[in-house]
């Protein structure tokens, strides 16, 4: 009897020490919201820098990196903001592969415990926003590097969740089918718009043509991405096009992720899947050799779309001379939701094999608590530590990097060539309040090279 | 109860061992083939110098260049754009091109636009700074003959995490005069890398 209490409370204590991996962390991001309204990025930057090692392990140092790396652009020192970024890009590489090495043998973990490799949306806009930090330094062959990758990256999206599905396959726990979701974002406009802009400036309007009209093809063959109407970007080889000052916004906050609770219910030889919010119909699934009336719980991860305070931003340029409101190119929340499909069904069926087998173990060492301790007192807490541990190690992995924009606007006003003073101001919804306003003295805009102002508003 | 201990001591003795620092350095030859993360490498830099060279100075034009002029042509390396989907150090590549040239005697080199304007700053601060004698005259500067361009690309496949890269480095060589393109060299290489990951 002694062993079985030792060996549960053992048990119990391991999975309990070890919540602090099976959860995920947000002490980083304490009085965030505080912090952005105050524009107070140096000390957010100190705030999550402190955390390193600490809410921050080595599991989720691409995280760290992609939180750095999307404040230090909005501090402006795109030159860290690269370092980070591309530390976090060669993480989610690294880590990416070590998951596949660790495949069969990673099913029964708490994806919580183990190193976060990365959604797709931010491995692509990774390179987007290092694109993007090169453009501001007027480093077009690197700004073209990083557009190449996102184009790689988006060409293989699928195969990447293919490989993994391979690997849990291997398992012997293995029950369920694995299956990975389909891919329908294979052309991001903002990356188009990007690389148009680096071929204008580099004063080659035919390449700059060819990213046009990819920009048309990603609003036509991907609408369940591209909702809005396409903003108004003027043909590279239309004539007179003239000097061209280019605006980009990044508003709202980052997509992020939250836990739907499910449960399962067991019949003989077959499983029920209730979502407790009854998003989904309830599902019942073949699951031979396992008995009836057993009770489990889990959580699933789900990204949504955050809602942003902003209904619109507008250019006021020269003191008024001209106010052109900027249009959405890329919804990057809509990006996210669609891309984390891929591998939802990869994250459900493991989700569900892991609770079944660890529900079963649970049952079946509460049935040896029951036959081996005499004292109900002690079988109580034995079972109740069982249950703690097994919870404790159930909850839904959400991590996610909290700073990328969700949207991103852009304008491209034609001006005399010269300095013009423009100001950037992002109203709310209901169109009465500015709730940021930002102002460039002198901006220069010339016909060769290329004139960008950009500023962002993601509280 | 006692198993139940060893057990525990033995898994905190690995995974204590697991944590321990384990970066070992080691010196190698610099022209030892390192293939570390499937990326464009240093010795790619140098396989790729090397072919293109050899491929330039087995054609004919050199010399009869030199045959017809009495002298070596006179080379200015212009841009080798990087049309990958990495950053390469396309000037450690044109670097290892120029030494590669220079060292054959075939031909010589003109200093680069970037180089040239510390030169022309030097010589022009001679003209009041040195001596008569020493200082070195102006617009005494020797035109070059051609231009060496070109350009990196890649191309990249992926299935079931095995990614075969594949970089063409395309040179050529222009005559300034009349733009003529003398020489064209290609290179290529392909590397596959597999994502098989660690073995814990």
């Amino acid at each position: 009897m002694k062993r079985v209490c030792f060996a549960v409370l053992f048990l119990a204590t391991l999975l309990i020490m070890g919540c602090g991996s099976m959860a995920t962390q947000t002490k980083q991001y304490k009085d965030l919201d505080v912090f952005l309204a105050n524009r107070n990025i140096d000390g957010l930057i100190t705030q999550i820098e402190a955390q390193k090692g600490k809410a921050y392990k080595e599991k989720d140092m691409v995280l760290y990196n992609l939180d750095l790396g999307m404040l230090y652009r909005y501090k402006g020192d795109y030159v860290k903001s690269t370092a980070h970024l591309d530390e976090a890009e060669r993480l989610m590489e690294e880590f990416y592969t070590k998951s596949l090495s660790k495949g069969a043998a990673s099913l029964l973990l708490n994806d919580n415990a183990l190193d976060y490799f990365g959604e797709d949306y931010e491995d692509i806009y990774t390179n987007v926003f290092k694109a993007m930090n090169y453009l501001q330094r007027t480093s077009l062959d690197s700004a073209f590097v990083e557009l190449r990758r996102v184009n790689d990256k988006l060409s293989f999206l699928e195969d990447k969740h293919q490989k993994i599905k391979q690997e849990y396959s291997k398992s012997d726990d293995k029950k369920l089918e694995f299956e990975v979701g389909s891919n329908q974002f294979s052309n991001s406009a903002l990356g188009r718009y990007l690389s148009m802009l680096a071929y204008k400036a580099e004063g080659k309007p035919y390449d700059a043509n060819v990213d046009y009209k990819k920009i048309e093809e990603a609003y036509k063959i991907q609408p369940e991405i591209y909702k809005n109407k396409m903003p108004e970007i003027r043909d590279p080889l239309q004539k007179d096009l003239g000097p061209t000052l280019n605006v980009v916004a990044l508003v709202g906050k980052s997509p992020q992720k939250k836990a739907r609770q499910v449960h399962i219910k067991t019949l003989a030889n077959q499983i029920v899947i209730v979502y407790v919010d009854k998003s989904v119909e309830d599902r019942t699934i073949s699951w031979p050799g396992i008995n009836p009336n057993l009770y489990f719980k889990f959580a699933l991860p789900y990204i949504v779309n955050e809602e942003s305070p902003v209904g619109k931003v507008r250019a006021i340029i020269d003191d008024g001379a001209q106010t052109v409101e900027l249009n959405k190119i890329e919804d990057i929340g809509d990006v996210a939701v669609h891309t984390f499909k891929i591998k939802e069904p990869l994250i459900y069926t493991k989700s569900i094999t892991r609770s079944v087998v660890k529900g079963v173990a649970a049952a079946i060492a509460k049935q040896k608590v029951d036959d081996e301790v005499s004292n109900p007192i002690a079988a109580a807490a034995a079972k109740i530590a069982i249950d703690a541990g097994v919870a404790a190690t159930e909850n839904a992995d959400l991590r996610t990097s909290r700073f990328f924009p969700n949207d991103v606007l852009v304008a491209e006003i034609p001006l005399p060539e010269g300095d013009h003073k423009v100001k950037l101001e992002f109203v709310s919804k209901d169109g009465v309040t500015t709730l940021y306003s930002e102002e460039y003295p002198a901006v220069k805009v010339t016909p060769k090279n290329l004139s960008l102002v950009e500023s962002w508003y993601i509280q | 109860m006692k198993k139940l201990f060893i057990i525990l001591s033995l898994v905190l003795l690995l995974a204590l061992t697991a944590c321990g620092p384990n970066r070992n350095v080691q010196r190698v030859s610099t022209d030892q083939t390192t293939d570390l993360s499937g990326r464009w490498n240093d010795t790619d830099s140098r396989l790729v110098a090397e072919e293109m060279v050899r491929d330039l100075l087995t054609r004919p034009f050199v010399g009869n260049f030199t045959s017809k002029n009495g002298r070596p042509p006179y080379v200015i390396v212009g841009t080798v754009k990087n049309l990958s989907s990495e950053h390469i150090a396309t000037d450690v590549f044109v670097k290892d091109i120029e030494r590669e040239l220079l060292n054959s005697g075939t031909v010589r080199f003109v200093a680069s636009r970037s180089d040239r304007d510390d030169i022309r700053d030097e010589r022009l601060d001679q003209q009041s700074q040195a001596t008569e004698e020493s200082a070195k005259r102006l617009a005494a500067e020797v035109g070059a003959d051609y231009m060496l361009q070109g350009s990196i690309k890649t191309i990249i496949d992926r299935v079931e995490g095995v990614q075969a890269k594949f970089y063409q480095v395309d040179m050529q060589l222009i005559n300034i005069e009349n733009n003529l393109t003398e020489w064209m060299g290609n290179k290529s290489i392909k590397k596959v890398v597999s994502q098989r990951g660690y073995k814990l």
